[in-house]
This record gives structure tokens, C-alpha cells and sequence, in this order.
């Protein structure tokens, strides 16, 4: 008998079928990070900087974030629309957040996944070893946790594929554009203003996660930058339940 | 007597619960300033095929798809097998089939994977080969589905929406952009489900469909409905007619009266068309009156009123109230 998990698992597994079938889609989704990791290494182990690894590993994250995560569960989502999926599933037994759960984790994953990619890649070639990985970890999930629900509310807002393209600029430029707001900090960390953003936040956490003359105290170090991002995933969860339709704006 | 949404209402009062599958009641619904169903009354019972017609923009699918727990009402009443269909949208859709009048799929799963994450998608058991055969799919099981011509996709909707033999089934133009043949199949698949009790909620722009299948109807004009009831009372609300050329050199002037509210109407020269609210007392009278004076009466017809003319009527009218 079908469950919400099983049927969340089925939306889940034919999403990820569609992704897979798309061969554009696929091979950027797995060579895109990878190939930034390597540029990573090769190139910026001489030009760190202050903030060491930190800031581009950061930068690297808000990337597969704003790009896997944000922009395309936005697209996706906005098609998925336009094309009546959307109301077609809503026509099952499905409920309303089971539908959009299903459609968005396939990416969601792909995205968590490529930002440990990058992490991995840079730790065994960089090498940059994060000595706080549960604060990384947190940190990487949060960040995408806020993207999803921001795409969600994104989609709200634009009726077509173009739309969305366009309207989804502006957070992600805001999210890349913050974490280096963050990063002017330098070791210490972003001044207060800067770690209300999320690229601040994320900054901050992923400097705590990567300094290695921070010990043990960096988990309580790292509590008002987690709080932020777990207040701009609520933030981002209020604005997609209040502005997503499941019809395209007329 | 035929029922006008005045008498539906009242009708609707007194309606057995256990036997009334969809219950409407003042139903109105907007989109912003634009009222798209503007109170609508009436009611679906159990095991049968309610057929609800109109032109484009009557408001149609947009009452279907309140029923379908898929939007909110404005205002109004609507229970479907005695829920809220939009509150209670899943436990609905566990009972309920629906064919959208436009919806899309994920185009490049296979036939084959869209009927198994239908299945997945459900809790209710069901053979997906035996209805992939039924609705001629058989053999592009293994094709994308945006492989697939307009008409098949049109029967994969309702493969999906049939697929677990629901006892109430929602079908909003099943059958457009289908073949004739296809349309006959999927026309003989609607048949032996109703044969099997499920009840149906059918719109559709042919009217002989209509004619051959539902058991109550109704005609939705402006978001409003001009006309409901069973098919017989409702093609009797219509005058029936009866036509004729009369012999050059005969005058008008020499056919019989007619009792009652009878129209005599000279088409053009030497015919005529009489429209009778009662087709079988005029049409003997014109017979006898044939046979008594002797007149050759050519291209003589005599018919009731078809679903046709009463839909063109309907929606020729300049927005009268309902049928009296």
C-alpha cells in the first residue's frame, strides 16, 4: 500500500530518471564541480590569501548552492508547471508538499553531493583539511535547505521558464556577492551586518570549519551564523508557502 | 418536467445522501473580478453518467476541477462522496479518477513508467498491462511519452485516470483530439465502467455523446446553468417539429389549425415548418388533414428537438433567464 514515503520515493526516482535522461543536465551536473574543485587546486593554492582555503571553498559552496540547488529546483519547478505536471500529480494521492518534496530532492541531493564533492576534492589535492566537519556539514545543509525553500518562493512569483531564468538572478547574485561581503572580514570573521546575510553566515562558518587554530569552542563559535541561516530558511520557507501556485500566474 | 436550477435547488433538498455522489449548492467561483461560476445548483447520483455541456468559457472545468479538489470555491456548498473535495483532496483522490482537460506529463518517461509511478502514486491495487491494453497502448509501452501522438497521450490520460477502477470518475472532454476509432474505444471502456456503477461526471463538445450516454445533463451558459434534467425532459422542453413542401398553387391558408401554442413558419416558398410542444397530436392532425384534401406533402419531416438545438438556443439566447 502506498505510504508518503513510498510515493515521495517514486516522485523522487522518476525526477531523478528525467535528470538522468538528460545528457546536458547530467554531465554538467557531475563534471561542473568537479572541474571547479580542479581549477580550485591548481590555480588557487598560491593566491589563499588571509582566509586560506576558506574563502574559496565558501564561494565554491554558495556556487553549487545558488546554481544546482537554487536556480535549477527553481526551473525545474516553473517547467514542471508550465508543462501541467504539476497538475497532473496533484490529481493522485499525493499530497501538496510530497509532490513538490519529490520533484525538488532529486536536485536538493545532487547539490548536497556536489558541494561535498568539492570539499573531498580539495582535502585529498589541496590540501585543505576542515577541521570542524560537523560545522561544514551543518553549514552545507542549512545553505541548501534555505536555497530549496527560496527556489519554491521563486517559483511563485514568474510563470515561465524565462522568467524564472531571469528572476532568479538576483538571489543568486546576492548569495555569491555576500559570501565575499563575508570574506572582507578577513580571519576574525564578518562584522555583524555581514553575518545577517547568508553568504556571511556561510562564510563565517566555513572560515570556523577550516582555521585550524580554532579548536572546540568553534561549535559555539559557530551558533549565531547557524541561527542565521536557519532564520533565512524559515524566511525562505514562509515566502514559498504564502507565494507558490500551482497554476501559472494568468 | 424538466428541472430549471430553480427547482434543482429545491430537488437537491430532498436529495438521498446515500445515493448522491456530487452535491452542488450555489457554487460560485472567481478568478479576481471575474465570476466563472456564478451559483450553480446541482446534484450527481450514484451510478450515473452526468453530462455537463456548454461552449468554451461557460465555466465547465472550472466547476469540474472544484469538484476535483484541485481549487477553492468562492463561495457555495460542494460535497463529493460526502467530503470537501478540497479539504479532503487525498482521501478524494483515492476514491476518485479524473482525466483533466489539459494536463501534461514528464515527457521523457516511458508509457510503461508513467503508468508505474501512477501506480506508486496510489493505494489502490491495479493491472497496468490489462489497462495499457484496453486503451490501445500496448505496444508503445516502451516509447516516451513525448514520443507520443495527441491522440495517445489523450488515452494515456485516461488509462491513468481508469487505472484503479475508481467508483467516481471526473472526465473533462475525454475524448477530443481522438480518432473515431480510438473515441469509440475509449467510449466502450466509459460504457462497461458505467455497467460496473461507477459514477461519471462528463463534459464534453459532443453533444451526441452526450445524447447517447448520460443519464441527466446539463447546459452551462455564462457561468451560470440555462438547462438541467434527464435527457427525455430536457429534449421535451424543446417543440418538436414537423416540416413539409406543399404543392405549388396550394395557399397557406389551407392547412389545418393547430390546437395550442403551435408556430407555423414558412421557410421559404412551399415550405413550412410547424413547431409543436406535442409531436404526436399536430403531426396526426397535418396526416388526417393530408389524407382529407388529397395534397402530395413533400420532404415531409417529423422529429423531437434535438440536444443540438437546444445548446444552440442556449447559447444563442441574449441572457434569458432559464427555460420556462
Amino acid at each position: 500500500m502506498a505510504t508518503a514515503r513510498t510515493r515521495l520515493t517514486a516522485l523522487l526516482l522518476a525526477e531523478a530518471k528525467l535528470i538522468g535522461r538528460n545528457a546536458t543536465v547530467a554531465g554538467t551536473a557531475t563534471v561542473f564541480p568537479i572541474g571547479m574543485a580542479v581549477l580550485l587546486v591548481v590555480f588557487g593554492r598560491d593566491t589563499l590569501g588571509a582566509l586560506g582555503w576558506a574563502l574559496p571553498i565558501a564561494l565554491q559552496i554558495a556556487l553549487m548552492a545558488g546554481m544546482t540547488v537554487y536556480i535549477t529546483t527553481t526551473l525545474t519547478l516553473t517547467a514542471r508547471r508550465e508543462d501541467l505536471y504539476l497538475k497532473r500529480l496533484r490529481t493522485s494521492e499525493c499530497a501538496d508538499s510530497t509532490i513538490i518534496l519529490g520533484l525538488a530532492s532529486p536536485v536538493v541531493l545532487l547539490g548536497i553531493l556536489q558541494c561535498l564533492l568539492i570539499v573531498g576534492i580539495v582535502w585529498v589535492f589541496g590540501p585543505a583539511v576542515p577541521h570542524n566537519l560537523p560545522i561544514l556539514v551543518v553549514g552545507i545543509l542549512l545553505l541548501v535547505a534555505m536555497s530549496t525553500a527560496a527556489a519554491i518562493a521563486t517559483t511563485g512569483l514568474v510563470s515561465t521558464i524565462q522568467q524564472a531564468d531571469m528572476a532568479a538572478m538576483p538571489f543568486f547574485l546576492f548569495l555569491l556577492g555576500t559570501v565575499m561581503w563575508g570574506g572582507m572580514g578577513g580571519p576574525d570573521g564578518p562584522g555583524v551586518v555581514q553575518l545577517l546575510t547568508p553568504g556571511g553566515a556561510l562564510m563565517d562558518l566555513v572560515r570556523l570549519s577550516y582555521d585550524p587554530a580554532i579548536g572546540w569552542e568553534a561549535l559555539s563559535e559557530s551558533l549565531p551564523a547557524l541561527a542565521v541561516l536557519a532564520g533565512w530558511t524559515a524566511l525562505g520557507t514562509g515566502a514559498a508557502t504564502r507565494l507558490f501556485r500551482w497554476e501559472r500566474r494568468v | 418536467m424538466i428541472d430549471d436550477p430553480g427547482a434543482d435547488r429545491s430537488a437537491a433538498a430532498n436529495v438521498d445522501d446515500v445515493n448522491t455522489a456530487i452535491d452542488v449548492r450555489d457554487l460560485r467561483c472567481s478568478y479576481g473580478t471575474f465570476e466563472a461560476v456564478r451559483g450553480v445548483d446541482f446534484h450527481v447520483r450514484t451510478g450515473e453518467l452526468f453530462a455537463l455541456l456548454g461552449t468554451n468559457g461557460a465555466g465547465k472545468t472550472t466547476t469540474l476541477e472544484t469538484l476535483e479538489g484541485l481549487r477553492k470555491p468562492s463561495a457555495g456548498t460542494v460535497r463529493v462522496l460526502g467530503m470537501d473535495p478540497y479539504e479532503d483532496r487525498k482521501q478524494l483522490h483515492r476514491r476518485a479518477g479524473i482525466m483533466l482537460q489539459e494536463s501534461g506529463f514528464a515527457g521523457d518517461l516511458t508509457v510503461a513508467e508513467t503508468v508505474r509511478l501512477w501506480q506508486q502514486l496510489s493505494s489502490r491495487r491495479s493491472d497496468a498491462d490489462e489497462a495499457m491494453e484496453r486503451l490501445g497502448l500496448a505496444h508503445r509501452r516502451d516509447v516516451r511519452v513525448k514520443q507520443l501522438s495527441g491522440g495517445e497521450r489523450r488515452r494515456l490520460d485516461l488509462l491513468l485516470a481508469v487505472l484503479t477502477k475508481p467508483e467516481l470518475l471526473f472526465l473533462d472532454e475525454p475524448t477530443t483530439g481522438l480518432d473515431p476509432e480510438s473515441r469509440e474505444a475509449a467510449w466502450q471502456v466509459v460504457r462497461d465502467l458505467l455497467a460496473d456503477g461507477v459514477t461519471m461526471l462528463l463534459t464534453t463538445h459532443y453533444l451526441h455523446e452526450a445524447e447517447s450516454l448520460a443519464h441527466r445533463l446539463a447546459i452551462m451558459h455564462e457561468g451560470e446553468l440555462a438547462v438541467s434534467g434527464s435527457l427525455v425532459d430536457v429534449l421535451s422542453s424543446e417543440r418538436a417539429h414537423i416540416s413539409f413542401d406543399l404543392p405549388p398553387g396550394t395557399a397557406a391558408g389551407s392547412l389545418p389549425s393547430f390546437a395550442g401554442e403551435v408556430d407555423v413558419d414558412q421557410l421559404h416558398a412551399g415550405r413550412f415548418r410547424l413547431r409543436t410542444p406535442d409531436l404526436e397530436r399536430d403531426l396526426t392532425a397535418v396526416v388526417q388533414w393530408r389524407s382529407a384534401h388529397e395534397v402530395p406533402l413533400r420532404r415531409f419531416r417529423a422529429h423531437h428537438a434535438s440536444l443540438d438545438e437546444i445548446f444552440h438556443r442556449v447559447v444563442d439566447r441574449d441572457g434569458d433567464a432559464a427555460l420556462t
